[in-house]
Order: C-alpha cells, then sequence, then structure tokens
C-alpha cells in the first residue's frame, strides 16, 4: 500500500482507473436494470414490491462496505501515517451516508407494504441508522477543527470505536428475533434465492461498487486540490506577514 | 400506451413503493455524483487562479513537475550512464524502469 502514499502517483493511477470505472458503471447499471425491472420473476408472496431489493440490497451492501474500508483507512491512518488513508476517508464518507439514507428509505418503502410498517425498532433497523449517524458525525467531526491534523485524528478514532457496529449489523438478524429477515445470498451453504433474482441483484451491486470507485476518486482529488489550496495560501499568507 | 406498458408501470398494483425506491436511488447517485465533479471542478478553479498568482512557486513546481514525468524517461540515461559499460546500457534501463 505504501507504493501508493505518494499522491502523485495516486494520482496518476486514478486518472487511469476513472473512466473505467465509469464506463463499467454505466453498463452494469444498464444491465442490472434491464434484469431487475423487466427480466426477473416477482416473488411468489411480495408480487414487485421485490424489485426493491435491487436497489435496498447492494445499498445495504455498500453501506457496509463502505465504513469498513473506512476504518481500515483510518487504521492505517493512526497506525503507518499513511497520508492518502484520511484523504480516503473523508472522500468516501458522503458516499457511505448516502447509500445507507438509501437502504433505509428503501427498506421502509418495501415494509410498508410488506409488513404493514414504515418502521420498527428491530435489531437490524436501528443498527443501520446508528450507521448513518455515525456517518454524520465522522462528517462533523472531521470539520469541525481548524487543524486538519487533529480533525483526521479524532476522525479515525471516531471511524475505529463505531467499527464495533458493523458486525452488529451485519449478525443483528441471527442474534435477535427481529422483524428483517436473516441473509439469503451470504449464507452458510450458499445463495438460497433464485439466479434470476440473483443476477440482477449482484450485476446491481457491481454497478453501486464501480459508481462508488468513479466517485470516490473524484471526492479523493477534490480533498487533495483542497490540501494544496490550504498550503498555498497559508504560503502567501506568511509571505505577507 | 399499449397494454403490457400499464401493466409494468402498475408493478403489480405497488407502483408508488418500486417507483420511488429507484426515482431515489437516481435522483441520490445524480446528486453525489454532480456535487462531486462540481467540487472538483471549483478546487481546480482556485488551485490554478493561486499558481498564476504566485508565479514564483508556479516555477517551482513545473520543475518539480519536470524532474518528476522525469523518474521514468530520464531515469533511464542515468542508470545506463552509472552501468558497468556500453553494452549493458539496455539491460540495465530495463531494470531500472521495472523498479
Amino acid at each position: 500500500m505504501h507504493r501508493f502514499a505518494n499522491p502523485a502517483r495516486f494520482l496518476r493511477l486514478a486518472t487511469i482507473i476513472l473512466p473505467w470505472a465509469a464506463l463499467l458503471s454505466v453498463g452494469l447499471f444498464i444491465a442490472g436494470l434491464w434484469l431487475a425491472l423487466f427480466n426477473s420473476p416477482g416473488d411468489y408472496q411480495q408480487g414487485d414490491t421485490v424489485r426493491i431489493m435491487y436497489i435496498h440490497v447492494p445499498a445495504a451492501w455498500m453501506s457496509m462496505f463502505t465504513y469498513s474500508s473506512m476504518a481500515v483507512a483510518a487504521a492505517c491512518a493512526l497506525v503507518w501515517r499513511h497520508p492518502l488513508a484520511e484523504v480516503y476517508a473523508r472522500a468516501a464518507a458522503p458516499i457511505g451516508a448516502g447509500f445507507t439514507l438509501l437502504c433505509l428509505v428503501t427498506g421502509s418503502l418495501w415494509g410498508e407494504p410488506m409488513w404493514g410498517t414504515w418502521w420498527v425498532w428491530d435489531a437490524r433497523l436501528t443498527s443501520v441508522l446508528i450507521l448513518f449517524f455515525l456517518y454524520l458525525g465522522f462528517m462533523a467531526l472531521v470539520n469541525a477543527f481548524d487543524d486538519p491534523v487533529r480533525a483526521n485524528r479524532a476522525g479515525s478514532i471516531l471511524l475505529l470505536v463505531g467499527a464495533v457496529n458493523v458486525p452488529i449489523i451485519k449478525f443483528s438478524v441471527d442474534w435477535w428475533n427481529t422483524l428483517h429477515q436473516p441473509a439469503s445470498v451470504f449464507r452458510m451453504g450458499g445463495p438460497t434465492i433464485h439466479p434470476d433474482m440473483l443476477w440482477p441483484l449482484l450485476l446491481m451491486a457491481l454497478a453501486f461498487q464501480t459508481y462508488f470507485v468513479a466517485v470516490v476518486i473524484l471526492r479523493m482529488r477534490a480533498e487533495l486540490a483542497d490540501a494544496k489550496i490550504q498550503t498555498l495560501r497559508m504560503a502567501r499568507a506568511s509571505a505577507q506577514g | 400506451m399499449s397494454q403490457t406498458m400499464k401493466e409494468f408501470l402498475a408493478m403489480g398494483g405497488y407502483a408508488p413503493y418500486v417507483w420511488s425506491s429507484y426515482g431515489l436511488a437516481l435522483l441520490l447517485l445524480l446528486v453525489l455524483l454532480v456535487a462531486s465533479v462540481a467540487g472538483l471542478r471549483s478546487r481546480e478553479r482556485t488551485l490554478a487562479a493561486l499558481e498564476a498568482a504566485n508565479p514564483r512557486r508556479r516555477r517551482r513546481k513545473a520543475d518539480a513537475a519536470g524532474g518528476d514525468g522525469g523518474e521514468g524517461a530520464a531515469m533511464l540515461p542515468m542508470t545506463g550512464g552509472r552501468g558497468k559499460g556500453g553494452q549493458n546500457d539496455a539491460t540495465d534501463a530495463d531494470a531500472g524502469g521495472g523498479e
């Protein structure tokens, strides 16, 4: 990873990856939406509401993936002082918050016709809501300090403490008796959903993932430019003063 | 509107739930993308203006960029020059380029 600690090298690599990720994301969204909306069956119990799954589940996976990757970045920042780790965490946070919000709202839109309620305070739903607040808390915290070094350190500690929530989300459906159904894709013994539904789900998940890669690169470039602007302003201020 | 189209849009009677889910996803992903591109553009503009206002810094940066770009190309003759002999130039350069 330290090969990519040099921002100049990262920027060169990012320039190569960005168009591919963007192109791949568009292609996967087209294929995934085609299968999800036109070419997959309704559920025998849930009818067409099952199509909400193709948004809800990828958004949920991405909300957890993004947070986990930010927590790993926070560890790299605190232990090895990897200069890009904090940049990554700051860049990824709004995207992760967006995915979590999407997961919560589509879950409500699915819950109302199928469970008869928009919201229940069950373990899965509550722990995902906490995840959303962790994202918001992180973004607020790193913007609350004037000194970027202290801001990033505080943010990294918050991310590591909040990481305890990730396994709680994952296993909440097994540990507690929840209204939310247990896992049906990543489980021992393989997926229990039909390939006609699994394919659109996986394509949409990959589309979300490649979208994330493209947007996080854009945001990291913006963060790096921001840091350069601060340095230039500081240099100018000290030259004049 | 054809019958199949109507049926498709009706989503088995769940149209409001299904379409608002997809609509929200589209909206959110687009807003994030547009905001990120706009944020990057505005920073790059600010950076360009700052660098233009500070020519000394810009020259230094240009030198750095020249040295940086030479990492691949300029290194090769250097490794070749440091090499043990003329006939080994090519292999030295390859080893240097491959790091």
